[in-house]
């Protein structure tokens, strides 16, 4: 067995975090959460380094008018 | 990514100038403990990332970069500490020189700086993983799951994916319970409004009809559809803000105060108080349970407390310890504090009407309070809003529930209502009862008027519900299909990573363990890691295999992670002494594993065992001009490398300068390295010493000894295989020899103080240059002369009968196996 022999042409693996967020935003697409919803969530997800809970709360509720 | 080409390390840690050649090979770098080879180590991290991990990481206290990367004496000059690194990066065909000194660590010098070289290098930055250390290694293999969760998951980039994990599920929970507690205020506002439209239920129809009523005493049309915008007192003409003030609506005055008096009797009912006692009984069992009181504290308390469990000393009181034992002592009581937090829910939820009652109470008490300040003489209402202050703050306590000795307290007086507030609110219900009935169209007009006040209230906190729950069932949701996704991929990362590791520790250990298992189990938060033990079933990797089958458990997580982590680019990695336990039946198969698995990864590896070295050497790992070996290592002068070809020049500089003493150190030290190799390399018997230190004179005589009998063997053999011309050339090798150890008078100094090597530093330059001379010629007789390879002789096989005596080049090959 060599396993250096076994090399496949998936992207690295740093890019995890990446693959996975977009795998969740496709299967959000899927769901009845508003579209809105999601596209704020790829924004962050995949542009932003280090998400806060604010980030988070911003791209879930920032057009949920307060009280 | 890169590899590494040189490096030319200044003032750095506890190097003052140091340079080496990598030349993008696999490189060693040999010496005892204390000898300069983490500083090499360091200097490598640090031009690659700025940073020192074993200056910045957790438990490193006050020390950091900036103060203590500097030499000590360049301690306040952190300008003149650097790191020069030269590294080629083969996706660009690239030599690239960095420059990173300690005073302006982030902002190295790039030559030449192109956007892609940038952006390599930026890369490389963050993966500071590029070295390991043995200590990284315990951490991948015989830590509890949660922290081996967090090393692999930072390794792999993962705790990005963790965090958000961890966001959402905070916001979702924190949203579940906003709607909890807007439920209830959503009840007591419903309960207000039904009183002041004196209606029992929530019905649009009814509602309607009853407002109508009201309406038409004013002569205001019916309203006959109900919005979410209609207002009940639509059309009605502003009441002036001075009647406001003034104006007590006598009739929902009087039905709050009777909802007082409800709740009064509630409160002071038989039920409440049996209810009250039950729970009350319930709670100080429970608070005999240290857990029950502090449970959130304590329950972290014990989870980092198993974390830290990593050796037999406890990680609270360093006593001794015994970790299996103290595991599952812990485990233990993290199971008892959920069984007290089933009966801490519990209670929570029986103690909820007695919240109600409180949340109601003071609703109707703030009303009527309001209207009491509009009595004319005015009623003294003090008391009354002290018992509504306690009333919130004990509401706040049963709700927070912990500590449960303060609502055990709550429980005590909570039927307590005092005599003065009972009184006021008799005074006030007597008051407001003399006061004139009103008219019927100014009843009605009270009646719009506060029935849509508590509308309105009704209608806000209805659609704050609303939106929370939506929100609420949103990030739900969201949680949901993040967890799903995440772990359905990490899953398939992990059984990756897992066979890797599977397949790598088989190389290593597949004369008795080729048909090893391991199973990496992610659950949320944790990463279990069990093995194979000899086919009796899977257990943590600390449970039963040896400390060398545990380093070498964590080399090859570490290697199968890296693989799937860089794939392509992993070129580069340091492995800082990681393989000291690993035994020397395995060691070969080490370097082969590293050697032929990672062919296109340079790996800078350091190690204070010299045998480790030789392994290297031997199994190609790395090239014979691919190591460095540390001598010694001192404050003023940081390490100095044993240098075949220079030493003689460095003992010869100094005696120039007259400096005997160093000289005599330099010669002593250098004698007895090199002996110690020639008597590994001839197989020389030594005197065995259980501290591992042995002396010149334990080595020398034995190494001289070895080699002339090995000779002498090679003579004896030739003359049996009747070879005329080896006997002749082997015998002018001997004699040569002997002539060489009787200048040296070796063989004399057990016996003659006088030159006895303990003397030489009391020698005069003349008397010590033959000395010297006559030791580096007795040397030079142990290595082969070819320039191209002058390789020290050794004799073959390592183990069993001796079969040749030879050098690397094999210009020197002696048969010793006699016919």
């Amino acid at each position: 067995m060599n396993i250096k022999e076994k090399k496949s042409n998936k992207k690295t693996s740093s890019d995890i975090p990446k693959q996975i967020f977009e795998k969740f935003l496709e299967e959000l697409k899927s769901t009845e959460i508003p579209v809105e919803i999601t596209g704020r969530l790829g924004d962050i997800l995949i542009k932003k380094e280090n998400l806060s809970e604010t980030d988070i709360k911003n791209a879930l509720f920032s057009d949920i008018p307060k009280i | 990514m890169i590899k590494v080409k040189k490096i030319e390390i200044v003032e750095f840690r506890g190097i003052r100038k140091l340079k080496i050649d990598f030349n993008q090979n696999n490189f060693a770098i040999c010496g005892r403990n204390g000898t300069g080879k983490s500083g090499v180590v360091d200097a490598l991290e640090f031009a690659l990332t700025g940073n020192i991990s074993r200056l910045s990481g957790s438990g490193s206290g006050e020390v950091s970069v900036k103060e203590h990367a500097p030499h000590v004496d360049s301690r306040n000059n952190p300008e003149k500490a650097y790191v020069i690194l030269t590294v080629f990066i083969p996706s660009l065909n690239v030599d690239v020189i960095i420059k990173r000194n300690v005073k302006d660590f982030n902002s190295p010098t790039i030559t030449p700086s192109s956007t892609e070289i940038l952006q390599i290098l930026k890369e490389v930055a963050e993966h500071p993983e590029f070295t390991l250390s043995r200590r990284e290694i315990i951490n991948y293999v015989i830590s509890a799951p949660g922290k081996r969760a967090q090393e692999v998951q930072a390794l792999l980039r993962l705790d990005k994916v963790e965090n958000l994990r961890t966001i959402l599920l905070k916001i979702s929970n924190s949203l579940k319970k906003e709607a909890l507690a807007q439920i209830k205020e959503k009840e007591v506002s419903q309960q207000s409004l039904l009183r002041a439209l004196q209606i029992t239920d929530l019905n649009k129809g009814t509602l309607l009809k009853i407002v109508n009523s009201q309406r038409q005493i004013l002569g205001l049309p019916d309203i006959t559809t109900l919005t979410s915008t209609t207002s009940l007192k639509d059309g009605l003409v502003v009441t002036p803000v001075a009647q406001l003030e003034t104006h007590i609506p006598k009739i929902q005055a009087l039905a709050e105060i009777k909802k007082i008096n409800e709740l009064f009797t509630t409160i002071t009912s038989t039920e409440t108080l049996s209810l009250i006692l039950n729970i009350k009984t319930k709670l100080t069992k429970l608070a005999t349970d240290p857990v029950a009181n502090d449970g959130v504290k304590r329950e972290n308390f014990l989870k980092s407390a198993v974390e830290l469990i990593s050796g037999e000393i406890c990680p609270v009181c360093d006593a001794p310890c015994d970790p299996i034992a103290l595991k599952k002592l812990i485990a233990l009581k993290l199971k008892h504090f959920d069984t007290i937090t089933v009966k801490r829910t519990a209670l929570e939820k029986e103690t909820e009407p007695l919240i109600d009652f409180l949340n109601q109470l003071a609703y109707s008490i703030k009303n009527i309070c309001e209207c009491a300040s509009k009595l004319k003489p005015a009623i003294d209402t003090s008391a009354i809003k002290v018992y509504l202050t306690k009333i919130k703050s004990d509401s706040k306590t049963l709700e927070t529930f912990i500590p449960l000795i303060d609502t055990i307290h709550v429980m005590e007086n909570y039927t307590s209502i005092p005599s003065d507030v009972t009184e006021i609110v008799t005074k006030i219900e007597d008051v407001i009862k003399a006061i004139p009935d009103a008219s019927k169209q100014d009843t009605a007009r009270d009646y719009l008027i506060i029935g849509q006040e508590r509308l309105e209230a009704y209608r806000g906190i209805s659609f704050r519900y609303k939106q929370t729950d939506e929100k609420a069932k949103n990030a739900i949701k969201i949680f949901d299909i993040y967890a799903k996704v995440s772990t359905e991929f990490l899953d398939t990362i992990y059984k990756e990573v897992q066979k890797d590791f599977i397949d790598l520790y088989r190389i290593i250990n597949k004369e008795d363990e080729g048909d090893f298992k391991a199973e990496l189990t992610p659950s949320i938060g944790k990463l279990s890691f069990d093995v194979d033990f000899y086919g009796k079933g899977f257990f943590p990797p600390g449970a039963y295999h040896s400390e060398g089958h545990q380093d070498g458990m964590g080399l090859c997580l570490y290697l199968a992670l890296m693989k799937h982590l860089l794939r392509d680019s992993f070129t580069f990695a340091v492995l800082d002494d990681v393989l000291m336990s690993v035994d020397s039946g395995h060691r070969r198969e080490v370097c082969k594993l590293l050697k032929d698995q990672f062919p296109d990864t340079q790996f800078i590896l350091t190690t204070h065992d010299r045998i480790w070295l030789k392994y290297m050497g031997t199994s190609g790992l790395i090239s014979p001009k691919s190591s460095i070996f540390f001598k010694n290592w001192n404050v003023d002068h940081g390490p100095s490398e044993w240098n075949n070809r220079d030493i003689w020049t460095e003992i010869e500089e100094e005696l120039k300068n007259d400096r005997v003493g160093i000289a005599a150190s330099l010669l002593r030290n250098y004698l007895e390295f090199i002996s110690s190799e020639i008597c590994q390399n001839l197989r020389a018997k030594v005197e065995f010493h259980g501290d591992g230190h042995f002396d010149l004179g334990d080595l020398l005589p034995q190494a001289v000894s070895q080699f002339k009998k090995i000779i002498s063997d090679g003579e004896a053999t030739a003359t049996s295989w009747g070879k005329k011309d080896d006997v002749v050339l082997i015998k002018e090798r001997k004699d040569n020899f002997n002539t060489l150890v009787a200048q040296s008078e070796v063989d004399k100094w057990q016996t003659n103080p006088a030159i006895h090597y303990n003397e030489w530093a009391n020698f005069q330059v003349n008397d010590f240059t033959p000395v010297v001379e006559a030791y580096r010629k007795l040397i030079e007789a142990f290595f082969c002369t070819d320039p191209e390879c002058r390789s020290l002789l050794y004799v073959t096989p390592l183990k069993g009968q001796k079969e040749m005596l030879r050098c690397s080049c094999s210009a020197i090959s002696i048969n010793l196996m006699k016919k």
